[in-house]
């Protein structure tokens, strides 16, 4: 009997257990009246925490920025207050991190997650609970069907875009021979899928599929299958520091054809880890990444260069990832105060009518589109003397 | 008996109660409660396999990753209905590990935990590459369950349902435990070669114990996909195995309430340090959680080797044998009675301890 | 032709880098009897720091010695910390508090060094090119350092008496009590040993990981694969395995569509416990270091 009557007991002290820890957890913080809460959910930890560093450090600079100068909603100005909360690059947590942050904080719109897998989980929570969200993630996926998909946006181009722009790219070079290398994650799989549309439509040739994990820190059999395959131009599709391995790699084995990166590469690792093997590469991503380049003439880019010249003073390197954060959160704003109002499906559908020129680019949603920057804002950059460059110049 | 039926009535009492505590505390929310619920499920096969028969499993993600599978790719591609497909993934992880026992328990020592990691690996290398199984997209729209006709859908319908799962779950698994199959799993954990001895066919046990486990890790599987809907890889992936271990762990791995208990403290703890350590300091984001975690792990491991619930019993003996010792005779026969079992391990636990680790 | 021996060599390569991991898992293991799921965290911190030092401006030796210092000292804490106060638990319980302690590892040095990857220069820049096969030529000094660390075990175990103690622990552990060998000593010593050999490996490995606090698991993971391939109990056998690994990924790699790479080495790892849990080194072990 003595054991039996210890696990009675257990279950006894787990129940008083739980009521000291409810009842510790009475007081909760909440957001004052002139407050609109907007939660974050990004990946602070686990695989993806290089690109949740950078949009945590975007969502900073720009709350701050919106603070100081506040939000109108009618006549009343307010101040955001983003609620941030780790999602460890892991999708159920994001569904529950989104979940508390519409039960406890009462968030007007979220921002994230910052990546296809952590926000998928969460869509269909989102549309039920009819709450916006704006993802960071670039699977197309995320915004289609668009019937299911009534409060979801996302700031990166579609992956088709980008894709289109290479296309065009190779055409001007006269590349007809592809060979793709892709991560073997989501955002690779977006790549491949994209790049798989465009050989059935008899855009390019693609004489070569190779995928390396976001673990492996050596590419070099896949990159001497690809180059057995005699292509014009290698695409890889991927992150730091999984990019800056393949930039090493290709030079390394002595491929003497073009190679060309999409928006993922951009970060500046990519070009100090790769160091002088890097020059004279291709990447396709929205104009910021130029940042010293761009002229500051139109209002538009006026806004890019000012991002860029604030996020590199304050945390030194400049990363490709954080505009599309930047943007998240600026969308929002822009979409409570063209609605002037913070309810919730007033923001989803002031957003949806929303034309705006952030800091990744210009974005024209509609009710058919719920999709990132438009291909305009994506520009063909070039690697010289260590520093990326618009290709035309 | 009667000490028995009270645990379980207490148990159903706190896992029905638990709605009305989430929906009105902060920071929780339902959804948490139906993590917990999964979680502990998941985990609960762990009780009989890693705390009676001392094996490793750092795989239950592959089978819960097999059971969520199964259930988004039958109910998705073909129609299926949610229960059957259940059924299915069910079968296939239970099958999966007969396989797997029939080879990795005819030595003993730790080749389950390896194999185990192999085994959630190579399943998730191949999820990404299938197209059957959505690549590293995942499989979206995977549809509710369906009770009588009716979809649920809320996180409170949601949790009832997982609640009951879990309360049914942690009957078999009290029931294992106590039949006569636990009994030898006691004796297989502790000493192998007494066991042995004693005519005890070790494999089949641990055999049985790793099914029970995997088949119960494939439940939860299903129950979650259709919760979220949404399924991708994460479901296989080696950090829910070792989050799985360390709700056992932490709760307690000799007593079935240790899934639950666990998988109440590992929940709350991510709960609440994400709700409090941003407040701290803008810098702590999930790193200082993943830090509180494993500090957690180790702490209960060094000082609670039985668990936060074994923690709560030696308390509780105390504080009774310090307040009547009237009754300590009478309590001193009943426990030599119903322990001479115990008693029996652990001179047998002590005996092999002495062999393997001096 | 070209392309199999380039695929060889890069497997090689690979394959040293898996050796220097999978030899602290096995010495570990041969002496406590303990599968330390720490091990490639140590490979981790020994990288991190040296990548970091180089980076803020440190020559590269006493980058290297602070870092190889830092590491062995978490080695030594591990031990003293949380292996000697649970020594009369049952193994089980050890392995899962080396999980413990490799998350509570993996969690402070993001919160100390924060998620970027670093990159560290190559010890000698450039590419070596035989024939039509190319290798960086930081993968030659990745060798040597698990040239040095086989050697180093090797002269320590039969040449010390200290290292003939820890070889009798691992014999026979009641025989080795009896004769006045303390385990926990011995516990000490090789988890501290463990942990240097590893900071080493990671030191040469800092150019070519582009190390973050997140790279342990993978080394540890494809650490084990290595040691059970050399019977768990063997660091020769361990080194052996590594380099096999190793080929034998970059080889089906090169024939099998590449996403299959991972899923050839670890089902080459369930097959071999299935099949033969004392590892696929039998004449190995027969001379085991």
């Amino acid at each position: 009997m003595a054991r039996r009557s210890r696990h009675a007991v257990a279950a006894v002290l787990a129940a008083s257990l739980m009521t000291t820890a409810c009842a510790a957890a009475e007081e909760g913080a909440s957001t004052s009246e002139d407050e609109i809460p907007i939660g974050v959910s990004i990946e602070l930890s686990g695989p993806a925490q290089v690109q949740g560093e950078a949009y945590q450090n975007a969502l900073r600079l720009e709350a701050e920025r919106i603070n100081a100068e506040g939000v109108k909603v009618g006549d009343k100005t307010y101040k955001i207050n983003l609620i941030i909360r780790d999602n460890k690059s892991d999708p159920t947590e994001s569904l529950q991190v989104v979940k508390s942050m519409i039960d406890n904080d009462k968030v007007a719109a979220i921002v994230g997650g910052g990546s296809s897998p952590t926000t998928m989980s969460v869509v269909d929570t989102v549309e039920s609970r009819g709450v916006p969200l704006v993802s960071m993630g670039s699977s197309n996926a995320i915004v289609s069907p668009i019937d299911k998909r009534q409060f979801v946006f996302k700031t990166p181009a579609n992956t088709g875009l980008i894709v289109d722009t290479m296309i065009e790219e190779f055409q001007r070079q006269n590349i007809k021979k592809v060979a793709l290398l892709s991560v073997d994650n989501a955002y690779g799989q977006a790549g491949v899928g994209a790049f798989d549309a465009a050989a059935k439509a008899g855009r390019l040739e693609l004489v070569a599929k190779e995928k390396f994990t976001d673990k492996d820190k050596d590419f070099t059999v896949q990159v001497t299958k690809l180059i057995a395959a005699k292509p014009d131009a290698i695409v890889v599709w991927a992150i730091p520091p999984g990019s800056t391995i393949a930039a090493k790699n290709i030079k390394t084995s002595g491929f003497a054809g073009k190679v060309f990166f999409d928006a993922g590469a951009g970060a500046e690792l990519f070009i100090k880890g790769a160091g002088a093997e890097s020059e004279g590469m291709f990447m396709v991503h929205p104009k910021i990444l130029a940042g010293a380049q761009i002229p500051g003439y139109t209002p538009a880019e006026k806004v890019q260069r000012e991002f860029f010249d604030e996020y590199t003073a304050k945390y030194g390197n400049f990363s490709g990832f954080a505009p599309y954060a930047a943007d998240a959160l600026r969308l929002i704003v822009a979409a409570i105060e063209k609605a002037g109002s913070t309810d919730r499906k007033a923001i989803r559908d002031a957003m949806e009518t929303l034309a705006y020129d952030g800091v990744t680019g210009r974005y024209e949603f509609s009710t058919e589109n719920h999709g990132g920057v438009i291909k305009d804002s994506l520009a063909l950059l070039v690697v010289r003397d260590g520093v990326w460059v618009p290709a035309g110049s | 008996m009667r000490r028995l039926l009270l645990g379980y009535a207490i148990f159903a009492a706190i896992l029905y109660a638990i709605p009305g505590i989430f929906t009105r505390v902060h920071p929780y929310t339902m959804s948490d409660g139906v993590q917990m619920a999964i979680l502990a499920i998941a985990a609960l096969g762990l009780i009989p396999l890693t705390g009676y028969a001392n094996q490793i499993s750092l795989g239950q993600a592959a089978f819960y990753g097999t059971g969520a599978y199964a259930s988004a790719i039958l109910t998705t591609h073909s129609g299926w209905s949610p229960w059957l497909a259940m059924l299915v993934g069910a079968a296939l992880a239970g099958g999966g590990a007969y396989l797997l026992g029939l080879f990795i328990f005819r030595v003993s020592g730790h080749y389950l935990a390896l194999a185990t990691i192999a085994l959630g690996l190579v399943l998730a290398i191949v999820a990404r590459q299938l197209a059957i199984t959505g690549g590293s997209e995942g499989i979206p729209g995977v549809p509710y369950l369906s009770l009588f006709g009716v979809e649920v859908v809320g996180d409170v319908d949601y949790y009832y349902l997982t609640a009951t799962a879990l309360l049914l779950a942690t009957l078999v698994v009290g029931l294992v435990v106590r039949s006569s199959l636990g009994r030898s799993l006691t004796a297989v954990g502790d000493s192998a070669f007494a066991a042995a001895a004693s005519g005890i066919d070790i494999a089949r046990y641990k055999r049985v114990a790793f099914v029970l486990a995997a088949v119960l890790a494939a439940v939860a599987g299903s129950l979650y996909a259709h919760w979220v809907t949404y399924i991708d890889v994460h479901t296989l992936d080696l950090l829910l195995s070792i989050q799985m271990l360390i709700v056992v762990a932490v709760g307690g791995m000799r007593t079935v309430w240790g899934a639950a208990l666990g998988s109440f403290i590992v929940v709350s703890l991510v709960r609440f340090s994400k709700e409090w350590l941003p407040a701290l300091s803008e810098k702590a984001g999930g790193q200082v959680e993943i830090v509180a975690y494993g500090t957690a792990l180790i702490l209960v491991l060094l000082f609670l080797p039985r668990g936060v619930a074994g923690g709560f019993a030696d308390l509780f003996h105390r504080l009774r044998s310090t307040a009547g010792t009237a009754r300590e005779p009478a309590s001193a026969v009943a426990a030599a009675g119903a322990g001479t079992a115990e008693a029996a391990r652990e001179i047998a636990q002590a005996g092999s301890q002495r062999g393997e680790r001096p | 032709m070209a392309e199999f021996f380039q695929f060889v060599v890069t497997g090689l390569a690979t394959g040293a880098m898996y050796a220097l991991v999978g030899l602290g898992i096995a010495l570990v293991f041969q002496v406590t009897g303990v599968i330390n799921f720490a091990q490639g965290h140590f490979v981790m911190l020994g990288a991190l720091t040296f990548a970091i030092l180089a980076e803020s401006g440190v020559a590269p030796l006493p980058a290297a010695a602070l870092a190889l210092a830092g590491t062995t000292m978490v080695g030594f804490l591990l031990d003293r910390l949380v292996i000697a106060p649970a020594r009369n638990q049952p193994t089980d319980r050890l392995i899962i508090l080396t999980i413990g302690a490799s998350i509570v590892i993996e969690g402070v040095t993001l919160v100390a060094f924060g998620t970027q990857p670093r990159a560290a220069e190559p010890f000698s820049p450039g590419v070596l090119r035989i024939g039509g096969v190319s290798l960086e030529r930081q993968y030659l000094w990745v060798a040597g350092a698990a040239a040095v660390a086989v050697a180093a075990v090797w002269f320590f175990l039969t040449r010390t008496t200290l290292g003939k103690a820890m070889r009798g622990v691992a014999m026979d552990r009641e025989a080795a009590r009896l004769m006045g060998i303390s385990p926990s000593r011995m516990s000490l010593l090789v988890f501290t040993l463990a942990a240097a050999l590893a900071a080493l490996g990671g030191v040469a490995l800092a150019p070519i990981q582009h190390p973050d606090p997140g790279i342990g698991i993978a080394l540890g993971l494809k650490g084990f694969t290595a040691a059970v391939i050399g019977g768990l109990d063997s660091p020769a056998g361990a080194v052996v395995g590594g380099l096999l690994l190793g080929v034998a990924e970059a080889v089906a790699a090169g024939y099998l569509p590449s996403g299959y790479k991972d899923a050839v080495a670890y089902g080459v790892l369930i097959l071999l416990l299935v099949a033969r849990p004392t590892g696929l080194l039998r004449t190995v072990r027969a001379v085991r270091v």
